[in-house]
């Protein structure tokens, strides 16, 4: 039997051809696939690049459904290291990106290793600056303001 | 990916952003504060003190806290024992604060631990280890009772959490007649918010057993009575009703130092001793009946080189299997006890008087959401 096929396109107009089932991970798919059935799905926010990344994580964690029940592909151990290896080699920009797409997506399982991914990151550095040029966030506070805060945390021990 | 305006916007929306600080350890979100107003309003907003301790608890498994008691606050010893010890992913760790006490309440409640001293009448306090916050609250009419008469079974003191409300409460109750009082028991309740205690009336119907310490439990604290047949008695912290929930797994122990209640795995347990083992229940609710189930028993014969033939206290499990177990007097030892191949292993040994308790760390504060 063969199984049903779905298009995607990327914002710079390539289509990836997944199945239905890998694609469905995301609710967004799912949903359209319903409303708008035998359609190519433009996705005019995602580059191929991370579309790709995004379907390769798909391709590892569809649940094979041809009536063996609920048999993953792979066991939750090695997925879970799978998982590791695969926002281990991402680096930071795209890792956003990523992140991005699985939260347009709404793909909880890969924005949760994503999320996580950049916690780690950013939860050992020490340096204020690299933090906000991470998030591209602007520093809004006056150095009297910063200092206080840091007396603050600064308890008695 | 999503078109990116380098100049001058964020690279992730802020819900996104929350999603990524709510793993983040708490020593780094207090670091965090400093990186913009609006990470400092959110680090600092109730609701996302709360997603990041849902978080905290899913993570992995709860941390274990050593706590030196202090009987004054007017020394401040070295710190000789100092440990921090990894199992799977729990971290067992020694801490001291400026304040604290001689006694400590069961657990954690939220991230916070809670310390009084019934004897040495000192304020007790709340702190929350990650934080470094505290809170101390005055003397409750039963510490100023027991200067004037004081009488040793004393049951300690409880803390929890009014979870419709938000509130944190401590709470005492013990039997009134030995103070002379009317009623079976009498219960008094600290309200952070008026900075004054009250008494819940009506308090238990049952007289209690002395020598304990309530447990905190999902909305709700927890004693043993002193009945023939020893019953578990609960107070909802947001209705203040005393209820008894069900009788306890074994008949009417008698010696005062034999059976405990306890927190282990997010559930209700007791504990019996009988030389030459002790017996670990726990409350299974889940299908609307309550019924114990046996999670283990310990051979008291190998740890008495270690404990001699005292009741231990089950502290948590760590790492799956392994169950933190401590004594009741002082310099006494952590020993793991691993229930697949039922051996115990000698963890550390303090060399001065240690509350352990299980834990998972927090933003929280008495006051949040008063």
């Amino acid at each position: 039997m063969s199984k049903k096929m779905i298009v995607l396109k990327s914002s710079e107009g390539v289509s990836f051809v997944v199945e239905e089932a890998v694609a469905r991970q995301s609710k967004i798919i799912s949903f359209l696939v319903e409303e708008f059935p035998d359609r190519e799905l433009p996705l005019t926010n995602m580059t191929s690049e991370i579309l790709r990344k995004t379907i390769e994580y798909c391709k590892k964690h569809v649940v094979e459904d041809d009536g063996g029940g609920d048999s993953s592909s792979s066991s939750s151990g090695d997925l879970k290291e799978w998982d590791v290896k695969f926002v281990a080699e991402i680096d930071q920009p795209r890792l956003m990106d990523l992140l991005m797409a699985a939260n347009y997506l709404d793909i909880p399982s890969l924005l949760d290793v994503t999320c996580q991914k950049v916690a780690d990151t950013i939860a050992a550095c020490n340096d204020e600056k690299e933090i906000r040029a991470t998030f591209n966030i602007e520093n809004d506070f006056t150095e009297e303001e910063v200092e206080a805060i840091r007396m603050e945390n600064q308890y008695p021990i | 990916m999503l078109k990116r305006h380098r100049a001058n916007v964020e690279i992730l929306p802020h819900d996104v952003v929350e999603l990524i600080l709510e793993r983040l350890p708490v020593d780094s979100l207090l670091r965090f504060k400093s990186i913009s107003k609006k990470w400092k309003s959110t680090i600092e907003s109730g609701r996302f003190q709360e997603a990041q301790s849902i978080r905290r608890r899913q993570s992995r498994g709860p941390d274990v806290l050593c706590v030196s008691l202090k009987y004054s606050d007017d020394y401040d010893e070295e710190d000789t024992d100092a440990q921090r010890i990894v199992l799977g992913s729990s971290i067992v760790s020694t801490v001291s604060f400026p304040t604290s006490g001689s006694m400590f309440c069961h657990g954690s409640c939220d991230g916070l631990i809670c310390f009084y001293s019934l004897v040495e009448l000192r304020v007790s306090v709340v702190v929350n280890p990650a934080t470094r916050y505290q809170r101390s609250f005055p003397l409750s009419n039963y510490e100023q009772l027991l200067k004037e008469i004081f009488y040793s079974p004393t049951p300690g003191l409880g803390f929890g959490k009014d979870k419709v409300k938000g509130t944190y409460k401590p709470v005492y109750l013990y039997n009134s007649s030995e103070f002379s009082l009317d009623n079976v028991t009498t219960c008094e309740v600290f309200d952070f918010s008026i900075d004054a205690w009250r008494y819940v009336i009506p308090a238990s119907p049952y007289r209690i057993r002395p020598y304990q310490k309530p447990v905190y439990f999902d909305g709700s604290l927890y004693w043993l009575t002193e009945c023939e047949e020893t019953k578990v008695l609960s107070l909802d912290l947001h209705t203040e009703t005393f209820k008894v929930i069900c009788k306890a797994p074994f008949a009417h122990a008698r010696k005062r130092f034999d059976v405990f209640l306890s927190i282990l795995d997010n559930r209700l347990c007791v504990s019996r001793r009988k030389w030459p083992t002790q017996v670990i229940w726990w409350l299974d609710s889940s299908d609307g009946s309550k019924t114990w189930k046996k999670m283990c028993t310990l051979d008291l014969t190998k740890t008495s080189s270690w404990f001699g033939e005292c009741h231990l206290l089950p502290i948590a499990f760590l790492d799956k299997n392994k169950l933190l177990l401590h004594g009741h007097g002082p310099f006494q030892p952590l020993v793991i006890y691993d229930l697949h191949n039922k051996s115990y292993d000698l963890l550390f040994k303090p060399s001065k008087r240690l509350g352990v308790v299980y834990y998972f760390e927090s933003l929280f504060s008495v006051l949040a959401d008063a």
